[in-house]
């Protein structure tokens, strides 16, 4: 398969100052990505999965050529990002920071005939294309309306729309549905599926585990600066089949009883979060072996007077090789 | 041609929002009135009502038309200060949008984004200079002298100057992020040096050596030259000479310094930092 990006021994760490009078100024490093490799393919969609904070966006800056890795080397299309970084960005079309990244202050067709100028398009060129890009995005009706008074979602439309001016083989979409109401998330993700059958390369950064589970080929887990995991979804949910998640809705529990339940034999991982709404606990636990580890922890449940509301087993998602993997949720 | 485009570009993006909210307008037809008037009123005052202080205005400033002297220094003047704050923030104001990266991401020399930004900063300064000079005929009575191709002259030698510093300016507050405490500084440093309502040789010696690094000190004596003092451009060459020569030394240092900061803001990854 040939390769769209490479990506090898890539860091970047970000050094602050900490300035005290009459004192030598403390430097304090931070490691934002810590040494990851992989490649994404021509016409894949890869995932890029992490809680907030734990790399993905500085990943992608760097591979845009906005932020200059510490170390490590970025391909694209075989064009080092560092040495020839605007002959890279020609390949690459970028959706970052949603709808911030484009001028509230003109239309959506000026919106994205500017960028197009700015990709290298010529006038007549970036007019047809913009047409093109609005009708397909859904948005043609409004093209000529300024960008502020449009909802969320069509501004992120027209962020994506930017994104594909210069019609690109890549597409790098960071947190491309962050903000948005259900519909339109889905909305969006059709049109990024469309856009794979059409042949594009794309990274997808997403702290969405469903988003990346239901658009990624790949899909690689990243936190804390490190990839912890790279496969296809259903590879990585296979990796811990043997884990299974049970998640409980509870009444009457309190933290003391959640810690409890880590303490019961074959229970891997325990998660949970107050609902104040209904004054209820939901808590998901990762255990081996079903049945009699089911048995033992409604056993400790009653026990300790908590009502059991709500009992389900399920099937592992991407969120549950999250937690195998590192010990806390996604959304942490 | 790429850059061209780019530039041309940006200068459309800019000026459509300029015009789309036109409330600016109404300062460039009051500020070039109210500002040099300060300055009027107050010469008036020293002059006494007999105006003899004028004879000693005259003897060091070469002209006794004081309100055009005023009026030229305080026009050029406000065309560099316009450029200092549009311009000069230009950068700062794309981060704070939210715009900035997304323009870095294009491929595009980033310098050309920086040279199109400045067209509206030169659309406004000639706007202000337009009307300032309509309004000083009209309203104030001054008689300007030379014709219109030696103003235009003037007025470009004073570019690469007013665009130099712009530069220098909205590369520094990228990497400082902070606009108002630079811009006043630097303004308040040229109000005085560059004489904008006096000679300069009223300074002490240090303070006209200092005056003599700035294109605007060499600009505005030519455009007074000029536009008061009936001299034609051959006559004020040496400060036309002088004026352009620094402003193109500006020019470069601006760009200098724009390429320093661009690489800086890669690594420190402060481009989308507020």
């Amino acid at each position: 398969m040939e390769k769209a990006i490479e990506v090898r021994d890539v860091k970047k760490y970000f050094y602050s100052k900490k300035r005290a009078l009459f004192k030598k100024s403390e430097v304090k490093e931070f490691k934002a990505v810590d040494g990851v490799s992989f490649d994404i393919y021509k016409g894949e969609i890869f995932g890029l999965l992490g809680p907030n904070g734990a790399g993905k966006t500085t990943l992608i800056k760097m591979i845009t050529g906005l932020l200059l890795p510490t170390e490590g080397t970025i391909l694209v299309l075989g064009i080092d990002v560092v040495k020839e970084t605007i002959k890279a960005q020609r390949n690459i079309g970028t959706v970052l920071a949603g709808d911030r990244s484009i001028y509230w202050k003109l239309t959506a067709r000026e919106n994205l005939e500017y960028f197009g100028a700015l990709y290298g398009l010529k006038r007549k060129e970036a007019k047809e294309r913009a047409e093109m890009i609005l009708e397909r995005l859904g948005i043609s009706e409004k093209a000529d309306q300024i960008v502020e008074k449009f909802s969320t979602g069509m501004k992120q439309k027209v962020a994506l729309g930017k994104a594909l001016m210069p019609n690109a083989p890549i597409l790098l979409l960071d947190e491309p549905t962050l903000g948005l109401d259900p519909q339109s998330a889905i909305n969006l993700r059709e049109i990024i599926l469309e856009f794979k059958r059409e042949g594009k390369t794309i990274l997808l950064t997403t702290h969405y585990m469903e988003e990346a589970d239901f658009l990624s080929d790949r899909v690689a887990i990243i936190d804390s600066g490190k990839i912890i995991a790279l496969d296809k979804p259903d590879n990585l949910k296979k990796s811990i089949n043997e884990v299974k998640t049970m998640k409980l809705e509870l009444m009457g529990a309190s933290y003391e009883i959640i810690e409890g339940l880590k303490n019961l034999e074959k229970v891997q991982n325990v998660l949970s979060h107050y609902n104040q709404q209904n004054r209820t606990f939901e808590v998901t636990i990762h255990h081996y072996d079903g049945e009699s580890v089911i048995h033992e922890i409604l056993d400790y449940v009653l026990k300790k007077k908590a009502k059991v509301l709500n009992i389900n087993v399920e099937e592992p998602s991407l969120e549950d090789v999250f937690i195998h993997l590192t010990g806390k949720s996604l959304r942490e | 041609m790429q850059s061209l485009r780019v530039i041309l570009a940006v200068a459309k993006k800019d000026l459509s929002t300029l015009f789309r909210y036109p409330t600016w307008f109404i300062s460039v037809i009051i500020w070039p009135l109210i500002f040099p008037l300060l300055y009027i009123l107050t010469s008036f005052a020293y002059a006494g009502p007999d105006k003899k202080g004028l004879i000693v205005f005259q003897k060091v400033a070469g002209t006794e038309n004081i309100m055009g002297y005023i009026v030229i220094g305080t026009m050029v003047w406000m065309a560099v200060n316009i450029t200092m704050w549009n311009y000069g923030g230009y950068l700062r104001e794309e981060q704070l949008r939210g715009t900035l990266e997304s323009n870095w991401l294009c491929p595009v020399n980033k310098f050309s984004i920086l040279l199109g930004a400045g067209i509206i900063s030169m659309v406004l300064s000639i706007m202000f200079s337009v009307i300032g000079i309509i309004e000083y005929r009209l309203i104030y009575g001054i008689k300007f002298t030379g014709n219109l191709i030696d103003w235009i002259v003037v007025f470009l030698i004073l570019f690469p100057g007013v665009y130099g510093l712009g530069m220098i300016f909205a590369s520094l507050i990228l990497w400082a992020k902070e606009v108002n405490a630079a811009v006043n500084v630097a303004r308040g440093v040229m109000m005085i040096l560059c004489g904008i309502t006096y000679p300069i040789y009223i300074m002490p010696n240090w303070m006209q050596a200092l005056a003599k690094f700035l294109p605007f000190t060499f600009g505005i004596q030519a455009a007074r030259d000029i536009l008061i003092m009936d001299k034609t451009l051959l006559e004020t060459a040496y400060n036309l000479i002088l004026c352009s020569g620094e402003g193109i030394i500006f020019l470069a240092l601006g760009m200098l310094i724009f390429k320093l900061v661009e690489k800086r803001v890669k690594i420190s990854g402060s481009l989308e930092r507020f």
